[in-house]
């Protein structure tokens, strides 16, 4: 009998189920997988050096495009960083707006991968439900801060501005008027928290259909039903985080256990999995989706009855608003400097953590005593997810490693930083 | 060594700021005490270099047991004083200083030179509020013209007073001044006049805010853009210490760099602003090679290759060199050792001396820079220091504020920024005569003359009261004078006399000697051996090497103007080459200038400094000594093995300064005088190459202009009106300018500004000219 | 009895009927989508797209070459120089975006002591040469000559939260 050698091949860089730039060197033997090696670094832009050469502000958008589907949490892990070494706070209306749009994010990021990861193991339908959802978070993004996507929006002290009490709203054309155009425009007629507000009482019902689609499929079940499964121990001792973690049945989530923001004012629960396979990461991003959206009904709610502040009033850390700056020495100065040095934040050492949608996403902050960070180093869950890739593949189909990256969540923006 | 550890300890005294413990001299001030532990007090008037002004009231501190803060510059400490600076008394006087500054302050920032660098943003962020409870409306101060080099924006000024305690204390010129009373006080010059200090550029760093910066780099970058590059002046003798801002890779200004030994924190007009001659329109880029008559770019491989087979046609001695003394030690070395090879010792650095007659003249330098503020009697002989080294003036007034008495023997009555004991001013020949009176009458007194013909000559002088006054002040034994012997002495046709008979006034009357040379790197030239024991222009040369020196630069200009034209080959090693140059060389070959190249400086004083290249050379410029080097390798020669440009200051490191040989056996020459006699004046702005082409600094009220200077008692025998385009004729040759009377110059003398192209055809060794009716 | 129940139960195709169900419904239902580019969606007026620079209503350019912009820029893509225009005022020489570089933080807009660079809600623009990613001062002048009524409308609407 001839001898038949373990075949090696790529998968990706350049590969649609890669996720970006992933690139796996699997070893297979006939169609099960060996060993499977990631390949990191593609699309690596060097964040962490690039933001010790510039001031602290400036760095903001880039923590946007770190995993660049979730894009406020990132933010978020960055300024409470800066916040707790200036010794700072942000005013409550602020931490609320975060904590609404952190998890407006989680929703978004879910969408993304709900329908990416459906994509990958056949639901093609599903895709596109997803991504009309996501389109509304989006507006809500650019509502807020002027970009769809990386939004720059979270400062030290505070967010940039507050919530308008517009959102925009469809034009009349040839093809939308009328009823057509009523219906565009629906959520649209009010503030931006009254948009948030509609969606959030639709969005379960939403979520609802996409488990139509999904829960009771054999297609779907076979593919992900007993699929990367992973213990408690083992994850904990892989460092995996967020659904990760809790799909393997381990309850921790930063959210509940080292509170910020206003996480500790608002009632939500935190679903766990039982027996940590594909399938039970799925119905706990499902079910977190349905706890986000009871998050951002609460946070609608005392925001519309507690208007405020959005900045802390120190303008040595935030720029003074424009028509004071304009007339007013001092502002003018504040305004200057601030534009162009920045603040200096008091030498220290910090380590700060959000639950991003895809687990714990940390910020490790050193600073000398000056307006450019000394060193920041960035704890991105999806590195310590992507490690377990070998461990979690080894002797499955080749056809479930798409099914795994999908579970694990990968973007590689953080994963590469 | 013990006694003066215990002296110190005597006058030391301990105080307490924040809860440290710091040791100071007594009769310190707070503020002093703070700045050297290292604790941080705001200040607007404050400076360590200026007397204490206390009027910006930013520095309050609170002080235990004093019933209200207290300004900390102004405040003496005292043993056991407890002084708190960030207690809550003393921030809420700051913050409350630093609200009633920003009251009548524009808004200015984003349009304000200063922004960005400014301290009164920096205070403000630092110790300020961060709102203003200021609405009313805020004054407006009419703006001052200060001429070519300070852009003003007197609405700006916090009247620190900076400036103006500047220029009175350090400066001397008292020009600017505080007009007005209360809020209305503004920091003015007197009606209509302009700042004319050699170093009124200091002022633009002094001035914490923006009210004064600096006009030419006016709205060009902003502080964070610019790189600093640690470099040394090429325009004096000083090397003052600077820094080259740069952008891009262009230097857009000078700023001075603190060395309490040399220029401490100051920096003269002519180094803050030279460099903005570098862009000039006859800059040389190219190598270029004149056939029949058309000049046209050649390459380097050719231009090299042309200079090689000019060199291998002649016999060493036919071949003469002229090296200036602005260019690097390792391009000296370089040239010196070219020369060894070539078999010529026809090189001379020395191009502006017109004396040649005792061979080896070793510069004198007996009283280091920083020691010369500590001298008690200054005499300068032949010079205006003010402009030859305005940093040494500096010193010299530093010693005068001390209490010195400074004399001067020159050609003019210059204007100084110290009273004279005695001015002693004659026409060329008339002032050297009278510094040989007073060796006559110190003489005299000793009983003791000089030997030899110099004896003779010294007996034949006549003396009068001021002179013997001067003898007995000199002979006096508790003061030891410092002469310090100018250019005007260094480029006169007696030079050496000059020279004999201060060494003997210096030696009996146990004083010093200091002299002032010419140029950046004189010292480096002449260590490196790039002179000659003779007049080498009285030599006729086949070939010609010009290196980094103009038309202008030399003493003898008609002559060297004859040289050139009489040679076969002349070769030109210059950034920059005007019309006057380019008709009489055949060969140019572009090379850096100092800002643009890494070397070796050695200044007056002996200080072996490296400047480091701040923006690269245009075109195919490319740094001297790499062209010398590669010269040499084409030549054949082997040892031009040099890597890179530390092979080279590993070698000119070891030159070093030595001991001067007197020469006392002259022989005084008797100038016959018949008409005017010329005096040659080189102006501060006319020295080399890249200040004759600073705008900044031709517009200037110091720059000087194409006349002819005399007195008033000699308009009659001239025969012309103040105001005439006269020619001053000497040999048959003409210079055309503008006669200008003035009381400075002495009777029987006429000065012209040498270094002007206006004068190219006048020789500074013949002092006898006339003046007659303009030629053209 | 689970497993046989569960079994038969598989075999009536139950899931994958009532996933198709709605997929039909929604075959049916109003479209969500746009016409783009006849139509399109709304865009809020602190939608940070294509910069312009913009001028007084006197036609004199309001950017005053502070350079806080190039300074904040946190990508650098704003090159600036600047020097004495001949009235003696302080202006740029050379404003220039590099769009390839540009991140649409809007810390420009943010900076601008005077209202002069802006980002507009454009967004549909490309390049057709290398270099044309270069933005130059007239260009950018110029759009914002072409937006101005737009870009002040934005600015109004939100005015109260600057």
């Amino acid at each position: 009998m001839p001898e038949i050698k373990n075949y090696t091949m790529n998968f990706g860089p350049q590969h649609p189920a890669a996720h970006g730039v992933l690139r796996l060197i699997l070893e297979l033997d006939g169609e099960v997988v060996e060993h499977a090696d990631p390949h990191v670094g593609l699309l690596h832009r060097g964040t962490e050096k690039l933001a010790e050469s510039k001031p602290f502000n400036q760095s903001i958008g880039y923590m946007d495009r770190l995993d660049y589907v979730s894009m406020m949490c990132n933010e978020h892990a960055y300024v409470r960083a800066i916040e707790q070494l200036l010794g700072i706070e942000a005013p409550i209306r602020a931490q609320y707006i975060r904590t609404m749009f952190d998890e407006i994010t989680r929703v978004r990021n879910h969408l993304m991968w709900i329908g990416t990861h459906g994509l990958d193991l056949g639901a093609m339908a599903l895709f596109l439900y997803a991504f009309r959802e996501r389109e509304q978070c989006m507006d809500m993004y650019e509502a807020v801060s002027g970009a769809r996507m990386h939004a720059t929006y979270y400062r030290p002290g505070g967010v940039y501005r507050d919530l308008p009490d517009h959102m925009p709203q469809y034009q009349e054309s040839k093809w939308t008027k009328g009823k057509n155009l009523a219906y565009a425009n629906e959520w649209r007629e009010g503030s931006l928290l009254d948009f948030i507000d509609a969606f959030a009482d639709d969005f379960p019902s939403k979520i609802a259909e996409y488990r139509t689609l999904l829960q009771d499929n054999r297609i779907w079940k076979q593919r992900t039903v007993g699929i990367g499964v992973v213990s408690p121990e083992q994850a904990k001792a892989w460092g995996f985080t967020g659904p990760m973690l809790r799909g393997s049945g381990v309850a921790w989530d930063l959210r509940k256990k080292q509170t910020y923001a206003a996480y500790d004012k608002v009632d939500f629960d935190v679903p766990v999995g039982v027996n940590g396979d594909c399938y039970d990461r799925y119905l706990v991003r499902m079910e977190e989706m349905v706890q986000s959206t009871r998050i951002i009904k609460q946070c609608v709610e005392w925001l519309r009855n507690n208007p405020g502040p959005v900045m802390v009033d120190e303008y040595k850390v935030a720029p003074p608003d424009r028509e004071m700056m304009k007339e007013d020495m001092e502002s003018m100065i504040h305004h200057f400097k601030l534009f162009t040095e920045g603040y200096t934040v008091p030498a220290g050492e910090v380590y700060t953590a959000v639950e991003a949608p895809k687990g714990e996403f940390g910020v490790y902050m050193i600073s000398d005593d000056s307006n450019k960070p000394f060193r920041l180093k960035l704890r991105a869950p999806g590195f310590a997810h992507l490690s377990a890739m070998n461990d979690m593949v080894k002797g499955h189909m080749l056809a479930d490693v798409v099914a795994v990256i999908g579970t694990m969540d990968i973007v590689f923006g953080e994963i590469d930083r | 060594m013990s006694e003066t550890t215990n002296q110190v300890a005597d006058n030391t005294i301990t105080i307490e700021i924040d809860g440290q413990a710091v040791q100071v001299e007594k009769g310190s001030m707070i503020i002093e005490a703070a700045d050297k532990q290292g604790i941080k007090i705001p200040r607007f008037c404050y400076h360590k270099k200026l007397s204490i002004a206390a009027n910006c009231r930013m520095c309050m501190v609170d002080v235990e047991k004093a019933p209200k803060p207290l300004p900390a510059c102004a405040t003496p400490v005292m043993d056991g004083m407890k002084v708190y600076t960030k207690s809550k008394r003393a921030t809420d006087a700051q913050r409350n200083v630093m609200e009633f500054l920003l009251i009548n302050h524009p808004l200015d920032c984003p349009i304000c030179d200063q922004g960005g660098e400014c301290e009164l943003q920096d205070v403000s962020m630092g110790y300020g509020r961060d709102v203003s409870r200021y609405v009313d409306s805020k004054r407006v101060v009419k703006d001052e013209d200060l001429g070519s080099l300070i852009a003003t924006d007197m609405t700006r000024c916090i009247l620190c007073t900076r400036c103006v305690r500047f220029l009175n204390e350090i400066a001397g010129t008292d020009e600017l001044g505080g007009i007005g009373r209360g809020d209305r006080t503004n920091i003015s010059t007197a009606v209509g006049n302009s700042v004319k200090s050699e170093m009124s550029g200091n002022v633009i760093d002094l001035c914490p805010v923006g009210a004064l910066t600096n006009k030419p780099f006016r709205y060009k970058a902003r502080a964070w853009e610019l790189m600093a590059t640690s470099a040394i002046s090429m325009h004096d003798g000083i090397g003052s210490n600077l820094f080259y801002h740069t952008r891009n890779g262009d230097i857009l200004r000078t700023v001075p760099q603190d060395n309490d030994t040399i220029n401490e924190a100051w920096l003269a007009d002519r180094d803050r602003y030279g460099v903005h001659g570098l862009k000039a329109a006859d800059r040389v880029t190219e190598p270029m090679i004149k056939e029949n008559g058309q000049w046209r770019n050649i390459s380097w491989e050719d231009a090299l290759a042309t200079l090689v087979d000019q060199f291998k046609k002649y016999d060493g001695n036919d071949i003469a060199l002229y090296a200036s003394n602005h260019a690097s030690t390792e391009e000296y070395h370089l040239l010196k050792q070219l020369f060894s090879h070539l078999g010529s010792n026809q090189h001379e650095h020395r191009i502006d001396v017109t004396d040649f007659s005792v061979a080896d003249r070793l510069p004198r330098v007996d009283v280091k820079l920083a020691d010369v503020s500590k001298q008690q009697k200054v005499i300068i002989v032949g010079g205006h220091i003010r402009h030859e080294q305005p940093i040494l003036n500096h010193k010299i007034r530093q010693a005068w504020l001390a209490g010195a008495e400074v004399s001067s023997f020159g050609p003019v009555a210059f204007e100084q920024t110290f009273d004279l004991l005695h001015d002693f001013v004659g026409h060329q020949v008339n002032w050297v005569n009278q510094l040989a009176s007073l060796a006559k009458s110190v003489a005299e007194i000793t009983k003791e003359f000089p030997a030899g013909a110099l004896g003779e000559w010294v007996k034949a002088q006549k003396t009068d009261e001021d002179i013997n006054h001067l003898a007995k002040q000199l002979l006096k034994p508790e003061t030891k004078a410092l002469f310090v012997l100018g250019q005007v002495s260094q480029s006169h046709p007696q030079a050496n006399t000059i020279k004999a008979i201060t060494a003997w006034l210096a030696q009996v009357t146990t004083g010093q000697v200091n002299e002032v040379l010419a140029g950046a790197n004189y010292a480096g030239a002449y260590l490196s051996g790039l002179h000659c024991d003779q007049d080498i222009k009285q030599n006729e040369h086949r070939m010609n090497v010009v290196y980094q020196a103009e038309l202008q630069d030399f003493a003898d200009q008609a002559s060297i103007k004859n040289s050139l034209t009489n040679s076969d080959f002349s070769v030109v090693f210059n950034a920059f080459c005007d019309e006057d140059l380019k008709s009489r060389v055949d060969l140019i070959l572009p090379i850096a200038l100092i800002p643009e190249l890494t070397g070796t400086l050695i200044n007056n004083y002996g200080d072996h400094q490296i400047t480091t290249v701040a923006q690269k050379a245009p075109g195919s410029t490319k740094p001297g000594w790499r062209v010398l080097r590669v010269l040499g390798n084409l030549m054949g020669y082997g040892d031009f093995e040099y890597d890179d440009i530390n092979d080279v200051i590993a070698v000119t490191e070891k030159l070093a300064w030595h001991d001067a040989v007197i020469h006392q056996d002259v022989e005084p020459v008797e100038i016959e005088v018949k008409g005017l006699v010329l005096y040659p004046h080189r102006s501060i702005y006319d020295t080399d190459c890249l200040t004759r082409r600073s705008a900044p600094l031709q517009n200037s009220p110091l720059a000087s202009s194409d006349s002819v200077y005399v007195n008033q008692q000699d308009l009659p025998s001239i025969g012309f009106n103040a105001g005439d385009l006269v020619s001053v004729e000497q040999d048959g040759r003409y210079a055309e300018v503008t006669l200008v009377v003035s009381d400075e110059v002495p009777e029987g003398s006429a000065m012209v500004n040498l270094g002007r192209q206006s004068v190219l055809n006048l020789d500074s060794s013949n002092l006898n000219v006339s003046i007659i009716g303009a030629q053209s | 009895m689970t497993k046989v129940f569960k079994y038969l139960k598989s075999l009536t195709l139950n899931e994958i009927r009532k996933g198709l169900l709605l997929t039909q419904k929604y075959f049916f239902k109003r479209k969500f989508t746009v016409r783009y580019p006849e139509e399109k969606t709304p865009k809020s007026p602190r939608f940070r797209g294509l910069h312009a620079l913009r001028r007084y209503p006197n036609g004199e350019e309001r950017c005053i070459a502070c350079k806080l912009c190039e300074a904040v820029c946190p990508a650098a893509a704003i090159t600036i120089d600047s020097d004495v225009r001949e009235d003696g005022s302080r202006r740029t020489t050379k404003y220039e975006i590099d769009l390839f570089k540009c991140i649409y933080c809007g810390f420009c807009e943010e900076s601008c002591p005077v209202d002069s660079i802006v980002e507009t809600d454009i967004h549909e623009y490309h390049f057709e040469s290398k270099g044309k990613n270069v933005m130059t001062k007239e260009q950018l002048l110029a759009i914002g000559d072409m937006y101005e009524e737009q870009i002040a409308n934005a600015r109004t609407k939100d005015a109260k939260y600057r």
